[in-house]
């Protein structure tokens, strides 16, 4: 079959396939047809071959530029990689460095977090941690022996105060090298199995130390007398010997304690025991202990709340004339009546209120309240019968001129002559910062209230004070009192205060006088007033009024027993007779405590 | 040839031959308020303007619609130096014509719109349009038409072709050529059927090319290199007969925002100083071109195709004539030479006994994609089917 666009030529030229065309004008338009269409093909053959050369060589150009990509890719990768990978393990690095110093830090945290600062010891959260796993354990195994020692530096305060802080760390850390070193040592001394031993530093001066693994309980002691005896040796703080002792309370595991703290507690109040009975000692705790320190513990909190909740009261003490026999002047003290334990003796209270720093305060109220309550009486009855009232001055009040301006303002506030106030100081007061304690005294005589030197003859009297300090008489102690009946050295001895208060125009008041041959011997010796429980104990201020009445009248009695007995200088006393019950019908009604006074150094 | 559509439905093709004349008597008879005449003609015809003389004498009350063609087509022939006609006389559909200047390229949206705004009326059915075939975007004067003409209406058309010249093209507007011209047809009522299909039948090759640099309908630069000297290199000796040779090797163009959708572009001028292309549609910057060739044998098949589709539309109706215009770029006949009326013939394979074909070779077709909006395509054959019930 021809083909078809042969075909078509031949029908559109109007020639046939089967006849020659007749004339020569249609068979050269059948040949030139022909001719284009050859001419047509070899053109179409010429493109088709061209564009299939130039796209070949385009898309191989492609390729070679894919493929140079590719290889520039894969160069940059591997070297982004490389990069990367140094990138990597310097972040590595980085990260252990890092983890490092978090582990160091999280060890050093958790150390400074169980662990005392100062001296390097546990604290008291390891020690509460750790005794309570051994109370845990013993509950398992019964047998189980240990113990906690409660360790305080019987002299921690007054080193810290005297020779500074820097010395009183020092001394801590020495105290902990010692325990440190002591406890090793005793591992000898118990013949346990294993003994471990913590110690710890609560706090201040407190140590603690826990004994695991004891054979048997009285190992604490041992280890306990070793401790003391490590502890007590001299202390070298810049460059000074310091010596010391210090008290341990022990409680041990046969209690069957189930807190660390109960154990703890216990062996706090057995080392407050131990302090009690003298210090440098080991005392093992027991239940009786118990009550004791904690009415101790709540005396300790009760007395910083005591002058605001009003549970002090002051009570008032006669001195009389012993020439007349009637009360010349009143000495105040002060009182605490405890809403528990009812009244607390100034013994107790006053040196824990000196330890507490809050003596000044309770200081201050007695001084108020009892300069209103004398100028009150002054206005009422007794101006022309008490001539004066004292009021005993801590050392902490008598701390330069605040004292004469807070005596001066309360003076003026109550209306009182100052004349009639006497401040009471201890000879130790004025010895302790004697240059401060001048300066106090000039100033409060200057604004016309005098000052009495107290317990004179209780320490180590020195005839210097009298000169040195500008003081307006003398409280001889009871101590000269209570041996004067046996000796005449004594009685020559008051003789001479007698002789020297004259000379130095000084007033003379003998404490303690009890009896009537105490009188006698005053009297014969020229003493003009004295106090005593032969005149009254301290009254409370409501029976003050009624008491002086009583004496004035027993005076009467001491006149009349002058006519007997043996020659007497002036007046005349019955020295050998004791004053009977009944001749106190009308004396006042003993108050609170069982001595007139406190034996210490300051009173109020 | 007269044809009885129905009983008062005619249309008749008849053509003119430069050496012949007319190769029948003109169907003067159709002559109506409500005929339109389509007159393909050879550019020869600007200058030498008789036969349009007659043919506007022949038919004075008739809408005459033309422009010249890169080849006149007429019943599965092509032929040069003639005129392609047909009048078609509607008796229950309202025809409007419609014309619009385009005095650069840049107007063509807005001569879109004025075309769509002068014909746009609730019963219109369907637009064909004859444009000038350079100086104008037709991207944008599609663009323009369905932005002023409601959805449904189907628009078809094409641009006026210059032999393979690229010189000059015109339209017959107010019965004369004009240069600078878009027409358009409108075709009301509910009686009009118009069926519409278009094909292509190139294929890419080699690289994929970005567009590097370009304005509008001017290309630069591909892949950063001078887009006039690569289609030079590929043209080899046919270089010379630039820019038509160009049409070997038209434009595959797909655009970033829908890269899924591939147009063909035609080359319409070079600017060698410019080192530039010009093309019959939008090359949008950055979107990606790859140069197509043809397959002979899939050429014709899309000519079929594209008559079939057109077609398909008829196949229901009662028996009646239908006219297919056929619309092929001048690039297919380029490729084809003496194969074209291939194509052609495969077009009228799908037609009835009783059906006429008409047509130009054209500088750019106008036809919807499917069904959707009216597109601008190149190196397609484009039918349009109308036959009136």
């Amino acid at each position: 079959m021809m083909h078809s666009l042969l075909q078509r030529q031949i029908r559109k030229l109007m020639l046939s396939e089967d006849a020659v065309p007749v004339d020569l004008a249609s068979w050269q338009a059948f040949l030139s047809a022909v001719d284009r269409t050859y001419g047509q093909f070899d053109q179409d053959r010429d493109l088709l071959e061209l564009s299939l050369d130039l796209t070949s060589r385009e898309m191989r150009q492609l390729y070679d530029e894919v493929e140079r990509h590719n290889e520039q890719l894969e160069t940059e990768v591997a070297a982004r990689t490389a990069e990367l990978e140094v990138a990597n393990a310097r972040d590595r690095q980085r990260m252990d460095e890092l983890e490092n110093i978090v582990q160091a830090r999280t060890v050093e945290i958790r150390h400074a977090a169980l662990h005392d600062k100062l001296t390097g010891l546990p604290n008291r959260s390891m020690f509460y941690d750790r005794l309570h796993h051994v109370i845990q354990r013993r509950q398992r195994i019964p047998d189980l022996h240990f113990a906690v020692l409660f360790i305080d530096f019987d002299r921690f305060k007054a080193i810290n105060d005297s020779l500074g802080h820097a010395a009183g760390d020092k001394l801590l850390r020495t105290i902990a090298q010692r325990l440190h070193e002591s406890l090793r040592a005793s591992d000898t001394i118990c013949s346990s199995k294993e003994t471990g031993f913590l110690a710890a530093r609560l706090g201040g001066d407190e140590f603690c130390i826990l004994l695991e693994d004891l054979k048997d309980d009285a190992d604490a002691i041992a280890v306990s007398d070793r401790l003391l005896e490590d502890l007590s040796r001299p202390y070298v703080l810049d460059e000074r010997s310091v010596n010391s002792s210090a008290s341990i309370g022990i409680a041990r595991s046969n209690v069957g304690y189930k807190s660390a703290e109960d154990m703890i507690r216990d062996a706090d109040i057995a080392m407050y025991r131990a302090k009690h009975l003298g210090r440098g000692r080991v005392v093992v705790f027991d239940q009786t202990m118990h009550g004791t320190v904690m009415r101790k513990i709540d005396i300790e909190s009760d007395i910083k709340t005591a002058v605001e909740r009003g549970q002090f009261y002051l009570v008032f003490q006669p001195i009389v004339s012993l020439v007349t026999g009637r009360a010349v002047a009143l000495e105040t003290l002060c009182r605490w009546e405890h809403p528990i334990y009812g009244d607390v003796s100034p013994e107790e209270f006053i040196p824990l209120a000196e330890e507490l720093g809050i003596i000044d305060s309770i200081g201050n109220w007695v001084l108020d309240t009892a300069i209103a309550q004398f100028a009150e009486w002054q206005r009422t009855w007794c101006r022309d019968r008490l001539s004066f009232l004292t009021v005993n001055v801590s050392p902490a009040q008598l701390t330069g001129a605040e004292l004469a301006t807070r005596v001066a303002g309360l003076v003026s506030k109550h209306d009182l002559d100052p004349a009639s106030l006497v401040l009471e100081i201890t000879e130790t007061t004025l010895t302790r910062n004697a240059e401060e304690a001048l300066a106090a005294i000039q100033a409060v005589r200057a604004r016309g209230v005098r000052v009495f030197l107290d317990d004179f003859g209780s320490g180590y009297s020195s005839l210097g004070i009298l000169h040195e300090f500008p003081l307006d008489g003398i409280k001889l102690d009871r101590a000269f009192l209570e041996s004067a009946s046996s000796t005449r050295r004594v009685a020559a001895c008051i003789h001479s205060v007698v002789t020297l208060t004259r000379t130095l125009r000084m007033a003379l008041i003998a404490e303690g006088v009890e009896s009537y041959e105490q009188v006698a011997l005053l009297q014969s010796l020229g003493c003009d007033d004295g106090q005593g429980f032969l005149f009254s104990r301290p009254m409370r201020a409501e029976d003050v009024a009624a008491g002086l009445e009583s004496i004035a009248s027993e005076s009467r009695l001491l006149d009349a027993s002058s006519e007997v007995g043996p020659a007497r200088p002036t007046g005349g006393v019955d020295l050998t007779r004791q004053p009977s019950s009944e001749a106190g019908v009308n004396r006042p009604r003993p108050i609170g405590i069982s001595k007139d006074r406190p034996a210490i150094q300051y009173k109020c | 040839m007269i044809v009885e559509t129905s009983r008062d439905t005619k249309f008749e093709t008849f053509a003119y031959d430069a050496s012949a004349g007319w190769t029948t008597r003109l169907p003067a008879h159709l002559n109506s308020v409500n005929t339109l005449v389509l007159a393909f003609a050879s550019p020869r015809f600007r200058s030498d303007t008789a036969p349009l003389n007659e043919l506007s004498q022949a038919f004075p009350q008739s809408i005459i619609m033309g422009c010249s063609t890169a080849g006149e087509i007429m019943d599965g022939e092509v032929h040069d130096d003639s005129i392609a006609a047909v009048a078609f006389r509607f008796e229950r559909t309202r025809i409007q014509f419609a014309s619009a200047e385009i005095r650069s390229s840049g107007d063509s949206y807005a001569a879109g719109q004025a075309l769509g705004g002068d014909l746009g009326e609730p019963s219109l059915k369907a637009v064909f349009v004859l444009s000038t075939g350079l100086n104008v975007n037709g991207s944008e004067l599609a663009r323009g038409l369905n932005d002023a003409l409601p959805e449904g209406v189907a628009v078809t058309g094409g641009l006026a072709g210059d032999g393979s010249e690229f010189k000059e093209t015109w339209v017959i507007d107010q019965r004369m050529p004009a240069t600078r011209t878009v027409t358009a047809i409108g075709f009301y009522g509910d009686s009009i059927r118009i069926g519409h299909g278009s094909r292509g039948g190139f294929d890419p090759f080699g690289p994929r090319r970005i567009v590097t640099r370009a304005a509008g309908n001017v290309l630069f630069e591909l892949d950063g290199k001078p887009a006039l000297a690569l289609y030079r290199q590929y043209l080899g000796d046919r270089a010379n007969e630039l820019p038509s040779s160009a049409l070997l090797f038209p434009l595959s163009v797909r655009t970033k925002s829908e890269p899924q959708k591939a147009l063909i572009r035609t080359i319409i001028a070079i600017d060698e100083d410019a080192q530039s292309m010009t093309f019959a549609g939008d090359i949008p910057l950055g979107s990606t071109a790859q140069l197509t060739r043809s397959n002979f044998d899939r050429l014709v098949t899309a000519a079929g195709e594209s008559s079939q589709c057109a077609r398909m539309l008829h196949d229901d109706s009662p028996p009646s004539p239908v006219l297919s215009i056929a619309v092929s770029c001048v690039g297919r006949r380029l490729i084809l030479g003496e194969r074209t009326e291939a194509e052609l013939e495969a077009a009228c394979e799908v037609m009835g006994p009783a059906d006429r074909q008409i047509g130009f070779y054209s500088y750019g077709e106008l036809s919807p994609f499917e069904t959707g909006r009216c597109n601008l395509h190149n190196q397609s054959m484009t039918i349009t089917t109308i036959c009136e019930q």
